[in-house]
C-alpha cells in the first residue's frame, strides 16, 4: 500500500435539501473508499444509493455535508486536484458543433496541452479509442457508442493518473461496450487507477480488482473481487473431452466421500455476449474470381 | 525525472487563480458554438434593411431646399443604429441566457470544470465569447452603414452645393454648409456611438450571466435580464429624484423614496451609454475622454457583475 | 435555485457597488447634460402622451427613433389638419430628442404656417375669430421656437425661424420681434443672409434709421458682397438721404452704389413697389424716382408713376 492514496473518502456525508423547510435527503451516508494507485475499483448499487453522488463530491461537483475526499492527497473541492483526473459522466454530451479531434483539442487546452505534443496526444487518443475515421465529423453525427469513446478519449487527453468512469458502457451495444472493457484493462496494465460505476455485474466482475457495493447511501460491503464473491465452500472443475466412464468415476468418488454433496453437474455454458460477438463478427466477401473457380 | 516530466508534473501540481489562456479557450469555444449556431445568418436581413433605409425618404423630406439637409442622413444613422443597438443587446441577453443552462443540462459542464479549470474562467470565458460575436456582428452592421452612408452624405452633398451656388450663396457659406452636412455623414463620432452601444451590450450580458448563474429557467434569465434592461434605460429617473433638487425627492411619499433608492442602487444606467450613443448620430462633440470614463463604467460594472457571478457559481452543485 | 443567503449576499454586493457608482454616474449625467449630450428626463406629459410601444421604446433606449416616428405620426396629422394632435405629437418629438433643432423648426413650422393659414382660410368663420385663431398659431409657433432654444440655445437657425415668422409680409409681422431674432441669428452665425435680414428688418422700424445705417456699413465692410444684393443697396441709399444724418457723413454718389443711374433705375424701380408690399423704409426713393425718369427719359411702360405695375425692367434697356 502506498502512502497516499489515488482516492480517499473518508466519512462522507451529503444532504440535499429538497424543498426549504422539509427534511433534508441523505443521498450518502459516512461512505468511506480507498483505492490504491494502479486499481481498477467497481462501485455499484441500485438507481438512486449514491454512486453518482459519491462520484460527484470526489469531483469536487458537489460539495460534502460532512468527511473529506482527496484525489492523490489534493483536496477535490480545488482545482490543482483536477489536473490527476479524467472523468466520463453518463450518457456524456459533450458541444454538438465541435468535431471528434475538435473535442479533444478543446479538452486537451483547458489541460494546459499545447502545440505539437496536443496534436500527436489527439491522434493517439483517437486511435486508442478507434474513431480515427471520424474525427473531422461533428459529435452530432456520432452515435452513442462512438460518443462514450470520444468521452473516453477527452478523459484520458492529459494522460491522468486516475480515471474516473460513470456507467461507461450505459446505452451500448455488446462489442462498443467490449471494446471499452478492453480499454479499461489496457489502463489498468498501463499503471492508471480507475475508478467506475456500472450497472453490467458482469462487466464489473471482468475488469475490477475491488468493489464496493452502495445501497441507500450507504457501503455495505467493500473488498477484493475475489474475496467478495468466492463461494468458499464449492469447488469448480471445467473437464474437456472427458469420458462418460470418467464422470461415473467422479460421481462415485463423490457419493463415497463424507460431507461433500455434488451441487449440480451439466454443459457449462457461453454467454450471451460471446455468443452475439461470434455471430456477427464481420466475415470475409467470397470473390467473383474464387467462385468462378470453385464452379469449374 | 526529464525537465518536460517535471514540468508536466509542476503543471499538475499548480492551477492558477486565473489564467488568460484558459479564459480564451473558454471564449474561443463559445465563438465557434455561437457561429455554428449561424447566428450571423440573420445579418442578412439587417444589412437589407441598412440598404433600404438608403432608398427611403421622410415624407417631409424637401431636397436641398431643406432649412437641415443633414436631417436625412439624421434620419439614417438614428434608424441604423437604433437597429443595431437592439440586435446586441438582445442577442446578448438570449445567447447569455442559453449557454450556461445548456451547459449543465446537457452535462458537457461536468467535462469542463473536472478539468482544472477554476469556475470563475469558466464564467468569464463565456462572457467574453458573447461580447466576442457581439463586436464582430457590430462591426459588421458600422462597415454597412458607413458604405451605406457614406454614399448617401455625398448624395446629399452633390445635390446641395449647386442649389446654394445657385442661390448666390457665397462659397465660404456653402462650404460651411457642407462641412455641417458632412459632419453628419460617417465620421469618428459615429464610431464612439457604435462603441457605446458595445458597451451597453457587454453590460447587459453581464447581467444575463449573473441571472443565469441563480436561475433554474433560461425563460426566467431572458424574461429578467430584458427587464433589468428597461430599467436600467429609467434609472436615472430614480436617481435625478434623489439627487436633484425638487421633483421626485421633494413631491413623493417615503414609499417612492425607497424604491427610488433601490432602483439607483440595484439597477445599471443604461441612459449613460444611450445618451452618448444618441449624441454621436446628432454628430455632437463627444471626447475621447467622456468614452473612455464610459468604458470605465463598464469594465466597473462588467467587473461587479462577473465577482457576483463567481460567488453563486463557486460553489454551485450539480 | 440559489440559497436564500446567497440572493441576500448578492443583493448586499449590489448595493454596495451601487453605492460606490452612484455620484459617479450622477457626475458622468450632469456633465452630459451640461454639454447637451444627454436629453433632460421625459416631462409627465410625455410619458402619459406615448403609447405601449413608445413606452418600450423609451426605456429600452429608442428615443430618438421612437421620435422619428412619431414625427412620421405627426405628419399624417398635418395631412388630416388635425392640429391639436399635431402639436401633441411634436411636444412629445421634442421631449424624446430635445436637441435635434430639425423637430422644433418643423413643429414651429406646421403651426407658424400651415396651421395658421389653414385658420385663416376658414372662410365659414368670422373674420375676427380667423384672425384671432391665426395669431394664436403665430404665437404657438413663437412659442415652440422659443422653448427649443432652451435645449439649443447657441442654434442661430431657431432664431432664424423666428425672425422669419415675425417678418413674413404675408402674416402679422411683428418687426420689433423680427429685428430681436434676426440680431440673436445673426450674432450666432457667419450667415450673411441673416446679418442682412437683421439690417433690413430694422431698417423697417420708424425712428432707427440711423442704427439701421451704422449695422449697414458694418456689414457692407466685413462682407463687401452685401452690397451685389439688390434690395440691400436701395434700403442702404434711402437711408442715406435720411435728413437727420450728420452733414458731414460721406455719402456714395449713385454711381457710385449702383454702378450706373439706369441700374440704379432698374433697382430703385423694383424697391418702390416693395415699400408697399413688405414695408421697406422709403426714405426719398420717390424723389430720387421721379428724377431718374427725367434724367433717363424712362419709357411710359417703365414709370411707376403713371404705368401699371411692371416687376422686371428689361436687360436689355438698362445693360450698358
Amino acid at each position: 500500500m502506498s502512502d497516499i492514496p489515488a482516492v480517499e473518502v473518508s466519512g462522507l456525508v451529503k444532504d440535499f435539501q429538497i424543498s426549504l423547510r422539509g427534511p433534508k435527503l441523505r443521498a450518502v451516508d459516512n461512505v468511506s473508499i480507498r483505492i490504491e494507485p494502479g486499481e481498477v475499483y467497481g462501485m455499484i448499487g441500485p438507481n438512486g444509493s449514491g454512486k453518482s453522488t459519491t462520484m460527484k463530491a470526489l469531483l469536487g461537483l458537489v460539495k460534502p455535508t460532512a468527511g473529506t475526499c482527496s484525489i492523490f492527497g489534493k483536496d477535490s473541492l480545488k482545482v490543482d486536484s483536477r489536473n490527476d483526473v479524467g472523468f466520463l459522466p453518463e450518457n456524456p454530451y459533450f458541444y454538438k458543433h465541435l468535431t471528434g479531434a475538435e473535442t479533444i483539442k478543446f479538452y486537451g487546452k483547458l489541460c494546459g496541452m499545447r502545440g505539437a505534443k496536443l496534436k500527436h496526444r489527439i491522434d493517439e487518443m483517437l486511435n486508442l479509442v478507434g474513431l480515427d475515421d471520424a474525427r473531422n465529423r461533428t459529435l452530432k453525427g456520432y452515435s452513442k457508442g462512438m460518443l462514450q469513446r470520444i468521452g473516453l478519449a477527452q478523459a484520458l487527453v492529459q494522460d491522468p493518473r486516475l480515471v474516473i468512469l460513470d456507467e461507461p458502457t450505459a446505452g451500448v451495444d455488446p462489442s462498443g461496450s467490449r471494446k471499452i472493457r478492453d480499454l479499461i484493462l489496457e489502463l489498468k496494465n498501463r499503471g492508471m487507477t480507475v475508478f467506475l460505476c456500472s450497472h453490467l455485474l458482469e462487466q464489473v466482475q471482468e475488469v475490477c480488482d475491488r468493489v464496493g457495493i452502495i445501497n441507500h447511501g450507504k457501503m455495505v460491503r467493500q473488498g477484493k473481487l475475489d474475496d467478495l464473491i468466492a463461494l468458499e465452500d464449492r469447488t469448480e472443475i471445467v473437464l474437456e473431452n472427458a469420458s462418460p466412464e470418467l464422470l461415473d468415476q467422479i460421481r462415485t468418488l463423490v457419493d463415497i466421500t463424507y460431507g461433500v454433496d455434488m451441487v449440480s453437474e451439466g454443459n457449462p455454458r457461453t454467454t450471451l455476449e460471446n455468443l452475439f460477438l461470434k455471430e456477427t463478427k464481420p466475415r470475409r466477401t467470397v470473390t467473383k474470381k474464387r467462385r468462378k473457380r470453385t464452379n469449374s | 525525472m526529464s525537465s518536460s516530466n517535471k514540468k508536466t508534473q509542476r503543471q499538475r501540481n499548480k492551477t492558477s487563480f486565473i489564467s488568460p489562456r484558459r479564459i480564451l479557450i473558454i471564449a474561443q469555444s463559445t465563438v465557434t458554438q455561437l457561429v455554428r449556431m449561424k447566428v450571423f445568418y440573420f445579418l442578412a436581413p439587417i444589412a437589407a434593411v441598412f440598404v433600404g433605409i438608403q432608398f427611403f425618404d421622410a415624407p417631409w423630406y424637401a431636397g436641398p431646399e431643406a432649412s437641415q439637409p443633414q436631417q436625412e442622413l439624421q434620419m439614417h444613422k438614428n434608424l441604423c443604429l437604433g437597429t443595431m443597438m437592439l440586435f446586441s443587446s438582445l442577442f446578448a441577453i438570449v445567447s447569455t441566457a442559453l449557454l450556461i443552462p445548456r451547459d449543465i443540462e446537457d452535462r458537457t459542464l461536468y467535462t469542463i470544470l473536472c478539468k482544472p479549470v477554476p469556475r470563475l474562467d469558466y464564467l468569464v470565458g463565456k462572457l467574453l465569447g458573447v461580447m466576442a460575436v457581439v463586436f464582430i456582428a457590430l462591426a459588421v452592421m458600422d462597415m454597412i452603414l458607413v458604405i451605406t452612408l457614406h454614399f448617401r452624405t455625398g448624395a446629399v452633398l452633390a445635390d446641395v452645393e449647386p442649389y446654394l451656388q445657385k442661390l448666390g450663396w457665397p462659397q465660404e457659406l456653402v462650404d460651411e454648409k457642407l462641412d455641417e452636412i458632412s459632419a453628419h455623414g460617417p465620421t469618428m463620432t459615429l464610431q464612439y456611438g457604435v462603441l457605446a452601444y458595445f458597451f451597453k451590450a457587454s453590460v447587459i450580458a453581464a447581467v444575463a450571466l449573473l441571472i443565469s448563474t441563480f436561475s433554474t429557467s433560461t425563460l426566467f434569465t431572458i424574461a429578467s435580464s430584458v427587464m433589468i434592461w428597461m430599467i436600467g434605460a429609467a434609472q436615472n429617473i430614480a436617481r435625478q429624484g434623489l439627487f436633484e433638487q425638487g421633483g421626485l425627492a421633494e413631491d413623493s411619499g417615503p414609499i417612492a423614496k425607497i424604491l427610488a433608492t433601490l432602483v439607483s442602487l440595484l439597477f445599471p444606467d443604461f441612459q449613460i451609454f444611450d445618451s452618448v450613443a444618441e449624441a454621436a448620430t446628432r454628430a455632437a462633440n463627444i471626447s475621447s475622454d467622456q468614452i473612455l470614463q464610459l468604458g470605465g463604467f463598464t469594465l466597473f460594472y462588467l467587473g461587479i457583475y462577473t465577482v457576483l457571478s463567481w460567488f453563486v457559481f463557486s460553489d454551485k452543485e450539480f | 435555485m440559489a440559497s436564500p443567503k446567497k440572493i441576500i449576499v448578492v443583493l448586499l454586493g449590489l448595493t454596495a457597488a451601487g453605492l460606490t457608482k452612484m455620484p459617479f454616474e450622477q457626475k458622468f449625467t450632469e456633465e452630459l447634460r451640461e454639454q447637451r449630450l444627454a436629453p433632460p428626463t421625459l416631462s409627465l406629459e410625455a410619458w402619459t402622451q406615448m403609447s405601449q410601444n413608445g413606452l418600450a421604446g423609451a426605456f429600452g433606449g429608442l428615443r430618438s427613433v421612437l421620435a422619428f416616428f412619431k414625427s412620421l405620426e405627426a405628419h399624417l396629422h398635418f395631412e388630416d389638419q388635425e392640429w391639436y394632435e399635431l402639436k401633441n405629437d411634436f411636444k412629445v418629438v421634442t421631449s424624446l430628442d430635445p436637441y435635434n433643432a430639425f423637430y422644433w423648426d418643423q413643429g414651429s413650422h406646421h403651426l407658424a404656417y400651415n396651421a395658421a393659414s389653414w385658420a385663416r382660410s376658414q372662410r365659414d368663420q368670422p373674420e375676427i375669430k380667423r384672425i384671432s385663431i391665426e395669431k394664436e398659431y403665430l404665437e404657438a409657433g413663437d412659442t415652440f421656437l422659443r422653448n427649443g432654444l432652451r435645449y439649443l440655445p447657441e442654434d442661430a437657425d431657431l432664431w432664424a425661424a423666428i425672425g422669419r415668422i415675425w417678418s413674413h409680409p404675408l402674416k402679422r409681422p411683428d418687426i420689433p420681434r423680427a429685428v430681436e431674432a434676426w440680431k440673436k441669428a445673426a450674432a450666432l452665425s457667419n450667415n450673411h443672409v441673416y446679418e442682412r435680414n437683421y439690417f433690413l428688418s430694422l431698417a423697417k422700424i420708424p425712428g432707427r434709421e440711423k442704427e439701421a445705417l451704422d449695422v449697414a456699413l458694418e456689414l457692407v465692410e466685413v462682407y463687401p458682397r452685401n452690397l451685389t444684393i439688390p434690395t440691400f443697396r436701395c434700403v442702404l441709399w434711402s437711408l442715406y438721404q435720411n435728413p437727420q444724418l450728420p452733414l458731414d457723413l460721406k455719402k456714395p454718389t449713385m454711381v457710385q452704389l449702383f454702378g450706373s443711374k439706369k441700374r440704379a433705375y432698374r433697382d430703385l424701380h423694383s424697391y418702390w413697389y416693395r415699400i408697399n408690399d413688405d414695408g421697406f423704409y422709403a426714405g426719398n426713393v420717390g424723389a430720387d424716382l421721379h428724377q431718374l425718369v427725367i434724367d433717363l427719359n424712362v419709357p411710359l411702360e417703365f414709370n411707376p408713376f403713371l404705368s401699371p405695375r411692371q416687376r422686371r425692367i428689361p436687360r436689355s434697356w438698362w445693360q450698358d
